[in-house]
């Protein structure tokens, strides 16, 4: 799974490995709390950082850490949910990570953990507003597909039976239970399962195990 | 010889639409089809949910047809929506290896077979390719000529293969109407969207752009009513009409009904004594109360 050109001891760090190119490997690791694990694996084997870059997702954030080492480049994606707003720093294993750090938390508001000069680099030191590339909580999907999508991993159903229509349905002699609304706990677990196992949990939340 | 599929009423007609649900299981009885009901599916999804996350909708929809496939029996759906999504769904796991790995591996995981056997029907198909318009000829009790409509199949009944006949369902739908003795009046907007998927981005848009398009047309038409096999198609026109009262003044008072309906007044049932005006959302009533007058 891991290109010849990394350090093998990245594998059980890592979920999944795409290129984008020749010598070019994006590697995104299972927990974003394992950043500084993978940087200073990365580090003793000769990469140097490169920068961070950072998406806002909607509800979570998409950290690139880019690491170079000669015409080799491994981007290290690690993804931050809003709701933990916080990732281990790489500074005190790589001091040239500092201001790309600093650089993240004054336009994103993400704290790096032990960071050790926490302070303003691009914002001016009166800055009152909120950080100003962080989007408010939201899924990234619009409204109605991220609706449909939380619906369906959550309820395994898009609609479900009121009141109204249990006891309508009661009258008219039809069976009270009827797929695919019958909201079975094992078949919503299931699907539950399926779209965190698909990922699902990146784009809408889904809730805990 | 009974027909045996595994029911899958969808969401909509089983929250909605109890009427219609009544109806199709009246005729399905009559006409002597089976219907197995268990509870291991989930929402079919709909085919919508695909811009959302494509792995996840052909995934769960993969998960229904597999678990079809364990019983060794056909999915029969009344919903136009369930039918897109799950026949679409076998598609691309049989024509799209590249799209469907994960799909595949995950039903392997859940000890579900990959080969999915189990196909996907829509009860106009099963009315009338599987039992047949002689057994629904032999059923009726009430021929219901004099009845003028205007159709509407709605989008996915035109769902179909690669180069297939996209016309043959709404034909079929066509067929199973002259059979009860039904007369059906063309203005040829019978493949314009009813507006439902729309309305989820855009309601207004959904109304005034396609259900009113559609209801004018209806209403010049000088019909007893319309009739969809589709359950959104019908939600969408009852409830366009009503937000047009309070968005146009405008009143088209389209009486609105399912297939399932008529067919079930054909067999026998009768609309006012399970009281079905009550839960339409269309002025219906004049149409059953001729209908239950009416015809021999």
């Amino acid at each position: 799974m891991i290109p010849e050109e990394i350090p093998k001891e990245l594998e059980e760090m890592v979920c999944e490995v795409y290129s984008t190119g020749p010598k070019r490997y994006v590697l995104t690791l299972s927990s974003y709390e394992k950043i500084r694990e993978a940087a200073k694996t990365l580090f003793n084997n000769g990469f140097r950082i490169s920068t961070i870059t950072t998406l806002d997702r909607g509800f979570y954030f998409e950290l690139l850490y880019h690491f170079v080492k000669k015409n080799i480049i491994a981007s290290i994606k690690i993804l931050v949910p809003k709701g933990e707003n916080k990732v281990p720093s790489i500074t005190p294993i790589i001091p040239g990570a500092n201001w790309l750090e600093r650089e993240v938390r004054d336009l994103f508001g993400i704290e790096f953990v032990e960071h050790p000069e926490p302070k303003r680099v691009v914002l001016p030191p009166d800055w009152k507003d909120k950080p100003p590339l962080r989007k408010p909580v939201a899924p990234e999907l619009p409204e109605t597909y991220a609706n449909y999508l939380m619906s369906l991993a959550t309820k395994a159903a898009l609609a479900s039976l009121s009141g109204l229509a249990k006891r309508r349905r009661k009258q008219m002699g039809l069976p009270e239970i009827v797929t695919p609304v019958h909201e079975s706990k094992e078949v919503i677990e299931e699907v539950k399962k399926i779209s965190k196992e698909l990922k699902v949990d990146r784009k809408v939340p889904i809730g805990g195990e | 010889m009974t027909l045996k599929y595994i029911f899958y009423p969808g969401c909509f007609i089983p929250a909605m639409l109890p009427h219609v649900e009544y109806s199709i299981r009246y005729v399905l009885n009559k006409l002597n089809v089976e219907l197995q009901e268990i509870s291991e599916l989930s929402c079919c999804p709909p085919k919508i949910t695909s811009v959302g996350d494509f792995k996840a909708w052909l995934t769960i929809s993969a998960r229904n047809l597999a678990i079809a496939t364990k019983y060794g029996l056909d999915l029969l759906t009344p919903c136009n929506g369930c039918f897109e999504s799950f026949f679409e769904a076998k598609h691309f796991i049989e024509h799209r290896p590249d799209l469907a790995r994960d799909t595949l591996d995950i039903l392997k995981k859940l000890g579900l077979p990959t080969k999915i056997e189990s196909n996907v029907k829509h009860f106009v198909e099963v009315i009338h390719r599987d039992v047949g318009l002689d057994k629904v000829s032999e059923n009726l009790v009430k021929s219901l000529s004099g009845l003028k409509v205007a159709v509407h199949y709605g989008c996915h009944l035109f769902v179909t293969k690669p180069g297939g006949d996209v016309w043959e369902k709404p034909r079929m739908m066509d067929e199973i109407l002259r059979t009860l003795g039904v007369e059906i009046v063309r203005d040829g907007l019978e493949r314009i969207c009813c507006g439902f998927v729309i309305s989820t981005i855009n309601d207004e848009k959904a109304i005034l752009k396609r259900s009113e398009v559609r209801l004018k047309s209806v209403k010049s038409l000088d019909v007893d009513c319309l009739v969809t096999p589709c359950p959104q198609c019908l939600i969408r026109f009852e409830y366009s009409q009503i937000k047009l009262r309070s968005m146009k003044k405008v009143r088209y008072d389209v009486p609105v009904l399912h297939l399932a309906e008529l067919l079930a007044i054909a067999f026998g049932l009768d609309p006012l004594k399970m009281r079905f005006d009550r839960l339409h959302r269309s002025p219906v009533k004049q149409v059953f109360e001729k209908l239950v007058k009416g015809g021999s």
